[in-house]
């Protein structure tokens, strides 16, 4: 148990790390990006949380200046984690799930058999709505900054995977620095992305691909979200630091789902 | 308004009259309890000067557990004397109000928040409201809501002629319909003053300018309106802040709320500081809430509640129509430094504010996603379709010159089979999945059991019904009085009234408990399949059965044996 925490924190450390060196941000980064709270909270095993990390920086790699080579390689990391974590396509699961509801509402007009209403109203395409019910359970900014899924709490609980004020700092980087090269991309890819992983993480049945690709895209998120640290003076630096320590250490003594994993 | 523009105004309009007023009484099939409780409050008040409790002419309706609004009320006493103490009496002051929203929509997005070198924009706004699901299905109901949004779009409008003229009148007059905005429904009293706070703090210099203009020229009319806004602050804050008025808000109150209450507090490690732990819960727990009005499933599939929960039903917005809400979100940031489309940048500000605002009321009560508390956003999001789509519309056809027929005719096709889908739910799925919270049945059971009634001793009713077992409790009486001809004066004087009882003459209002009731007495009961014991009760003694349209039992009346 102990031998994981550590190594859990070594590579999360690495990572946050390697991205202070090679992109410039600034030393608050390094501490910002190991302390987020899917990370300080992961409990599952380290190739996930290995595969969400690469996966999430690979995609801040890739998006920053596109180019073919970079989409290249990103797809076939996309390929491998897919490869290695999806045994079936789950959208036959999904058909399962929702068919007998759309039975329901066909059996619900007065001759459902003969009147064609039921049918152009109540058919397969319904299941866009099915699966978009489950892209909002993963990927909305709900699921992302107020209410993630962690093991210990009950499903209810206000974690979310990023702290809640990172939605302000996303967008005031957003619209502050919508003009610089650094954050060009984030104009275009900040609908498509998610779209792209919800569809990913929906055709498979795998929940651990989905636990890579929610991370993969809270990392990429909060990679952007630490560039704030070159924008801001040292009080604030400190101040948002702190803020984000207080609010773990919150929930930390809030919870007694924490006390029991304790 | 060119000849050629009247006739698109009118036609507008006339489309908004027929989807609000067509077969009114018959969709949705029933009236609510807080239809019939209006419906009978101003049939009393109508008779006798005062509520169903004794009141005379209250400022709030003392209802089962908290108090109505009152606007509503006083709305549809004409109503009831002209029509009678009918469905339509009771929804058709709803209607027009609604009618008249689109009416002033129109005026208010021309004036204050359109462009007028796009004159389209306010037609297109006008004509999308009008057909809007979440505006009809409210419209055709008895909700105070339609009011609220009615009474704030005037109090706006007034306000930002205001700040255009700067003329007392306009102040004074916003004034007084921001007071009746505010008292017509509760989320109104969160909604309004926080706007037009915000819009006044906007219009800081403009405000500070004719105040100090006032207080050298015109001192006596500023002290007027003064004590004016005083005695109206005075009169709000007693009766519906501190008063009766604020039964419903600690009712609903986000903190009250089951999620909150019963599976977040638990969690929390019990020490001094729980309290505060449990606020800091309560502060992200609102947020959640809030945040979740921007979630794509309110608007496309489950927003309106038209099915039972985990069905997908009808979203709040046809489903086209979230491509350009998000487009016109998108195209209004871009507004904000140079508007093409708005009028001026305070346009910007005001639905940015209205959007935000607009579901704030609804984030602090308890239940998720509830559209009718989160109607006081609706301006701003038809305004947001309508620019999401002119825009869009323009820009494509400029690029394309072929598609500039071709994409409103793919947009009407689109709509006409979403709105298709939107009559589907109204009128097949709701009524057949969702009738027993619309109280199905008492109606009938009322109009039956008040014509035999004199034949027996007493008559009980068993107020708890529904198909899965005793969890709807409901107010039968007030359906047996309003489809009776029992005398209102006599109603609410009645010593049992007085001590908060709802029997009335040989009525009575209680669970039914078969075994311990002398039936040697010849009563009369009505109650759900599950209040008589079904060994006991022979075919000869069920006198009257309503069902649900979906074929289920709803109620039964059944007599003693002889």
């Amino acid at each position: 148990m102990i031998f994981k925490f550590i190594f859990q924190a070594l590579l999360i450390v690495s990572f946050a790390y390697i991205i202070y060196r090679k992109e410039k941000t600034n030393f608050f980064s390094v501490i910002y990006l190991s302390i987020i709270p899917i990370l300080s909270f992961f409990q599952g095993n380290l190739f996930i949380l290995f595969w969400g990390l690469l996966s999430g920086y690979g995609l801040f790699i890739c998006l920053r200046r596109p180019s073919l080579k970079k989409m290249f390689l990103f797809t076939l990391l996309l390929l491998v984690i897919f490869i290695l974590y999806t045994p079936e396509i789950g959208i036959s699961k999904i058909i399962e799930e929702s068919i007998h509801i759309i039975n329901q509402q066909r059996g619900e007009h007065l001759n459902p058999l003969l009147n064609l209403i039921p049918r152009f109203f109540h058919n397969k395409l319904q299941l866009v709505y099915f699966i978009l019910q489950k892209a909002q359970s993963h990927f909305s900014v709900n699921s992302l900054f107020i209410q993630g899924e962690y093991a210990i709490f009950s499903s209810l609980y206000f974690l979310g995977h990023l702290f809640p004020w990172d939605l302000i700092i996303l967008c005031y980087l957003f619209s502050k620095n919508s003009n610089q090269k650094k954050f060009k991309s984030l104009n275009l890819y900040w609908l498509i992305v998610p779209v792209i992983y919800c569809l990913l993480g929906l055709i498979s049945n795998s929940s651990e691909l989905t636990n890579i690709l929610v991370m993969s895209l809270v990392y990429w998120l909060a990679i952007y979200a630490s560039f704030i640290f070159n924008f801001v003076k040292i009080k604030t630096k400190i101040f948002i630091i702190s803020l984000n320590l207080i609010f773990l250490l919150f929930h930390l003594f809030l919870s007694s789902p924490f006390i029991q994993v304790l | 308004m060119s000849k050629k523009h009247k006739i698109l105004f009118f036609t507008i309009i006339l489309i908004a009259a027929v989807v609000r007023l067509l077969f009114l009484t018959t969709y949705p099939s029933s009236l609510t309890q807080d239809e019939i409780a209006i419906g009978y409050n101003a049939y009393s008040i109508l008779e006798t000067g005062r509520d169903e409790w004794g009141q005379l002419l209250p400022l709030n309706f003392k209802s089962v557990g908290d108090f109505k609004p009152p606007v509503l009320i006083y709305l549809t006493v004409p109503f009831i004397a002209v029509f009678g103490k009918t469905a339509l009496a009771t929804r058709l002051p709803v209607a027009l109000f609604s009618i008249f929203t689109i009416i002033l929509f129109f005026f208010f997005s021309r004036k204050h928040i359109f462009s007028s070198k796009h004159p389209s924009l306010p037609y297109l706004a006008t004509t999308l409201l009008a057909l809007s699901p979440w505006h009809i299905f409210f419209s055709r109901s008895g909700f105070e809501a339609i009011l609220g949004v009615f009474l704030s779009l005037a109090c706006v409008y007034l306000l930002l002629d205001f700040f255009i003229d700067q003329n007392f009148k306009n102040l004074t007059k916003c004034l007084l319909v921001g007071f009746i905005a505010i008292i017509s429904y509760h989320s109104v009293k969160v909604f309004l003053p926080i706007l037009c706070l915000l819009l006044l703090i906007f219009q800081f210099k403009k405000i500070k300018k004719f105040l100090l203009h006032q207080w050298q020229q015109n001192k006596r009319e500023l002290f007027l309106f003064l004590i004016f806004a005083f005695l109206l602050i005075f009169i709000f804050s007693k009766n519906y802040i501190f008063g009766d008025g604020s039964a419903r808000a600690k009712m609903t109150f986000l903190s009250v709320d089951f999620d909150y209450q019963r599976l977040l507090l638990p969690q929390i490690i019990y020490d001094n500081f729980s309290h505060l732990k449990g606020q800091i819960l309560l502060v992200l727990f609102w947020l959640k809430r809030y945040l979740e009005y921007f979630l794509p499933n309110f608007y496309l599939y489950s927003g309106l509640g038209l099915v039972s929960s985990g069905q997908p039903g009808q979203g709040v917005i046809y489903s086209i129509e979230l491509i350009f809400l998000s487009l016109g979100f998108l195209f209004l940031l871009s507004e904000a430094r140079s508007p093409k489309y708005l009028k001026n940048k305070f346009s910007f500000t005001i639905i940015i504010l209205w959007l935000l605002i607009g579901f704030l009321p609804a984030s602090l009560a308890n239940n998720s996603q509830h559209a009718l508390r989160s109607l006081n956003a609706i301006p701003a999001i038809y305004s947001l379709i309508a620019l999401g789509l002119y825009s869009f519309y323009l820009f494509l056809s400029k690029k394309f010159l072929k598609l500039k027929y071709l994409l409103p005719l793919i947009f009407t096709m689109i709509l006409l089979v979403d709105i298709s889908k939107f009559i589907d739910f109204y009128s097949t799925h709701y009524p057949y999945q969702l009738s027993e919270y619309r109280q199905y049945g008492w109606k009938e059971v009322a109009i039956f059991a008040e014509e035999i009634a004199p034949k027996y001793n007493q008559v009980i009713i068993d107020p708890r019904f529904g198909t899965l077992g005793q969890d709807i409790v409901g107010v039968p009486y007030l359906y047996f009085l309003f489809y009776s001809n029992h005398n209102p004066a006599q109603y609410n004087s009645d010593p049992r009234r007085l001590i908060g009882n709802s029997n009335f003459s040989n009525f009575k209002f209680e669970s039914i408990n078969w075994f311990g009731i002398d039936h040697a007495e010849k009563n009369l009961y009505v109650g759900s399949p599950w209040s008589f014991p079904g060994d006991q009760i022979t075919p000869e003694q069920i006198l009257y059965q309503v069902y649900y349209p979906n074929g289920k039992l709803a109620l039964m009346v059944i007599e003693d044996k002889q």
